[in-house]
């Protein structure tokens, strides 16, 4: 059906020119055509159908297509069979609840569309405490951080200098720069240079650095990149 | 750049025996089509990634230089006492988790070996700059290692871009 494969080794479908993970929600591969103007999502090369796999589904895996209309619960259930509930979830934070609250699927799916919705706010609310706490952090170029696969934990409380910061980076340790420019520069003091930046092709990783040394295993985090979560430790 | 770990394996193994397996220990095993890969490798040999994540930074394998780093340095550079005492606190728990990879990554080895009976199963490790598929991998050796000799010094002391076959 729609031209998936799925693949019971991997536990992914190959939709005839890349893979897609439904755990994740994206694709594993690159999209080859890239993005068009006009239409911000499509830049994101790893994203489903733009995020939005109730209302379109991608038989080729180069291009998304829109689903039948007036079929909407079909496409709410097609969505959580293919996509996995994941995508599902993200239709509805992307502004679909009104179009799903519209379908004739009774008021079983209006329930749960709500409970969801509910539950969605509840973490808003406890994203807003997180980010206010990044805003109490001190002016330090750089701050401890910690990778935590597929994210990183930011710590505000704990600023380091440009030499603490290269120690970290030496013994294999994460570290967060406030912008692209300082990651480069604590990158280049570590010694060799740096790569990046990369989200090693995981788009629920965020974007980093690494210094050009051998034993380097550490990321420089930088900016507000959306899968950084900003932390206090200490306090 | 990210350590990402390599698995070659006998062409003709039917994988699917090794499902339950794979699952027990996280592994990915994806089949990657990388013709630098490719190029290198036997015709009986097939090219797997290791792991599900990206990125394996945490692995043990190729870890010694930072397994056996003096961290004592840290304590002069930092000098808020409370966060150099938790760096050096982390890279102990992150020298742990080197340790537990490779004496993972050991059992992982024997139970392919004697139990799923693969026949060819080589290892390696690789700084990527690029997807894995697309990643320019020039392998600097091909050895061998007897599962008897496998320790976790050996594991740590495994070089990048150098494939062990184990028998």
């Amino acid at each position: 059906m729609f031209g998936y494969r799925y693949d019971t080794e991997t536990g992914l479908y190959y939709l005839q020119s890349r893979y897609y993970n439904p755990e994740w929600g994206r694709f594993i591969n690159a999209d080859a055509l890239g993005g068009q103007v006009g239409e911000l999502l499509s830049h994101n090369i790893f994203a489903y159908c733009s995020n939005n796999p109730i209302v379109f589904n991608d038989q080729s895996g180069y291009n998304r297509e829109i689903m039948c209309d007036g079929g909407g619960g079909g496409a709410l259930i097609y969505a959580a069979v293919s996509g996995g509930l994941a995508d599902c979830l993200r239709g509805l934070l992307y502004g679909f609840v009104g179009t799903i609250e519209s379908i004739a699927t009774g008021a079983l799916v209006r329930n749960y569309i709500n409970s969801i919705s509910s539950s969605q706010t509840k973490a808003k609310t406890k994203t807003k405490t997180v980010a206010s706490t990044n805003t109490n952090s001190q002016n330090s170029k750089y701050l401890r951080a910690k990778v935590t696969h597929p994210g990183a934990d930011v710590y505000v409380d704990q600023p380091l200098n440009l030499q603490s910061a290269r120690m970290i980076l030496e013994i294999g340790g994460d570290v967060y720069a406030n912008n692209a420019a300082d990651a480069q520069a604590l990158c280049i003091a570590v010694g060799g240079g740096f790569t990046g930046p990369t989200n090693d092709g995981n788009p629920l990783s965020a974007m980093h650095y690494h210094p050009l040394s051998y034993a380097a295993r550490g990321h420089v985090f930088f900016g507000k990149d959306p899968n950084l979560k900003f932390v206090t430790i200490f306090k | 750049m990210s350590v990402r770990i390599g698995i070659i394996i006998s062409k003709d193994y039917d994988y699917k025996n090794i499902k339950d397996f794979k699952n027990k220990y996280d592994l990915g095993f994806f089949k990657i089509f990388n013709k630098y890969v490719n190029n290198q490798l036997l015709e009986d040999e097939m090219f797997l990634q290791a792991t599900k994540t990206g990125c394996d930074s945490l692995t043990g394998i190729g870890a010694y230089d930072l397994y056996i780093k003096d961290v004592s340095l840290i304590y002069q550079n930092i000098d808020d006492e409370l966060i150099a005492q938790s760096v050096v606190d982390e890279f102990e728990e992150r020298k742990q988790k080197y340790k537990a990879d490779v004496l993972r990554w050991i059992e992982i080895i024997n139970i392919l070996k004697n139990i799923y009976k693969v026949n060819k199963l080589g290892l390696f490790w690789h700084m990527c700059s690029e997807a894995f598929d697309q990643e320019k991998i020039t392998f600097s050796n091909r050895m061998s290692c007897e599962i008897k000799d496998i320790t976790a010094e050996y594991m740590m002391k495994i070089k990048p871009d150098t494939i062990i076959f184990f028998y």
